[in-house]
C-alpha cells in the first residue's frame, strides 16, 4: 500500500501535465487560432453578411451623395462596391480566401 | 386568430418622462431585469458550495464557463483571457434572454433590433478601440492587404472598410431576425391550432417540433454572437500584418 502513493502522485502529475499541454496547444501552434463553426452557423452567417455589406455600401453612397450633392451617382457606385465587399466577406468566410491570398497580386 | 406580431409590442409599465424623452420602464426593460436576475442567481447559487466534486447545478455553471473559455482560447488565444468576463456576460445574457423568451406569455428581449444593435455596436466600438490602443496607427494596416498593386489600393481599401463597417449590422440583424421570425412562426402555427378545430392536431404536432427547433436556434444564435465577438476581438488583438 505504501508504494501505491508515489505511483498515484506520479500518475496525477502526468495527467496534470497533459491537461496543461492541451490547454496551451491552440495558441502555441504555428497555424494560429482557427475559427470553428458548425454548418448551420455558417449557413446563418453567409446570407446576412452579404446583405449587410450591400446595405452599408448603399448607405455610404447615399450619405456621400448628400455631402457632395451628386445624387444618384455615388449611390450607384457604392452599391456595386458594397456588393464586392459582400462577396469578399462571404468568400473569406468560406475559407477560400486565406489571409495572404492577395500575395503575388491577381492572376 | 390573434395578431402574430402583437407579442413584440412594447408596453410601458411605469411611464417616466425625462424632459422631452420617454424613459418609461417597459415590458422590455422588465424582462431584461428578469434575465439579469436569473443569470446572477444561477451563477451565484450554483457556485455557492464550491464543491470539489460538483453537484448538478455547479456542473451546469462549470459547463458554461468551460464553453466560453474554450471559445476564447480557440478563437483568440491566450491574449483573450482578459476579456473573458465581458464575453461570458454577453453569452449568458443573450442565451438567457432567448430561452426566457420561449416561455409562453413572456417577452423576447432579443427580438428588437435596437437591443441587438446596441450590443453589436458596443462590441464593434470596443473592439475598434482595443485595436487602436494596442497597435496605434499601425492598426489601420488592417484595411490594406499585403502585396497589393498600387493602382488597386483605393478600391480595395474602400471594400475593406465597407466590409468592416458591415460587421455590427450583420451581427445585430442576424440575432434579431432569427428571434423575430421564429416567434412569429410559432404564433402563426398556434393560431392555426385554434382555427382548425379538431384538425388542429396537425399544426399542433408541427408546433411541438418548431418549439424544439426554436430552442436550438436560441442557443445557436447566442453561440454565433459570442463566436463572432471572439473573432473580431482576435482581429483587434492579433493583427496579422
Amino acid at each position: 500500500m505504501a508504494e501505491d502513493k508515489p505511483d498515484d502522485l506520479a500518475r496525477l502529475e502526468a495527467r496534470l501535465k497533459a491537461a496543461q499541454e492541451a490547454r496551451r496547444d491552440p495558441s502555441a501552434g504555428g497555424e494560429g487560432p482557427r475559427p470553428s463553426m458548425t454548418g448551420a452557423g455558417f449557413a446563418l452567417r453567409a446570407g446576412v453578411e452579404m446583405a449587410a455589406c450591400v446595405g452599408v455600401g448603399a448607405g455610404m453612397g447615399y450619405g456621400l451623395d448628400l455631402v457632395f450633392d451628386t445624387r444618384p451617382w455615388l449611390l450607384v457606385v457604392f452599391l456595386v462596391v458594397g456588393g464586392a465587399a459582400g462577396i469578399m466577406t462571404v468568400m473569406r468566410l468560406a475559407g477560400r480566401m486565406e489571409p495572404g491570398a492577395w500575395e503575388g497580386g491577381p492572376k | 386568430m390573434g395578431d402574430p406580431l402583437a407579442q413584440f409590442l412594447i408596453k410601458p409599465l411605469f411611464p417616466i418622462k425625462l424632459g422631452a424623452w420617454d424613459v418609461s420602464f417597459t415590458n422590455s426593460s422588465a424582462f431584461m431585469v428578469v434575465v439579469i436576475v436569473l443569470v446572477t442567481l444561477f451563477t451565484n447559487l450554483a457556485m455557492s458550495k464550491r464543491a470539489m466534486v460538483p453537484g448538478r447545478l455547479q456542473s451546469v455553471a462549470e459547463l458554461a464557463y468551460e464553453f466560453v473559455a474554450g471559445l476564447i482560447r480557440d478563437n483568440v488565444g491566450d491574449k483573450g483571457k482578459d476579456y473573458f468576463p465581458f464575453i461570458f456576460t454577453l453569452f449568458m445574457f443573450i442565451l438567457t434572454a432567448n430561452v426566457v423568451g420561449m416561455v409562453p406569455y413572456t417577452f423576447t428581449v432579443t427580438s428588437h433590433i435596437i437591443v441587438t444593435f446596441a450590443m453589436a455596436a458596443f462590441v464593434f466600438i470596443g473592439v475598434t478601440v482595443i485595436g487602436l490602443v494596442k497597435h496605434g496607427t499601425h492598426w489601420f494596416s488592417f484595411f490594406v492587404p499585403p502585396g497589393l498593386p498600387g493602382w488597386l489600393l483605393p478600391l480595395v481599401v474602400v471594400i475593406e472598410v465597407i466590409s468592416y463597417l458591415s460587421r455590427p449590422i450583420s451581427l445585430a440583424v442576424r440575432l434579431f431576425a432569427n428571434m423575430t421570425a421564429g416567434h412569429t412562426m410559432l404564433k402563426v402555427f398556434g393560431g392555426f391550432v385554434i382555427a382548425l378545430g379538431i384538425f388542429g392536431v396537425a399544426p399542433l404536432a408541427v408546433l411541438v417540433a418548431l418549439t424544439g427547433l426554436e430552442l436550438l436556434i436560441a442557443f445557436l444564435q447566442a453561440y454565433v454572437f459570442t463566436v463572432l465577438t471572439c473573432l473580431y476581438l482576435n482581429d483587434a488583438l492579433n493583427l496579422s500584418h
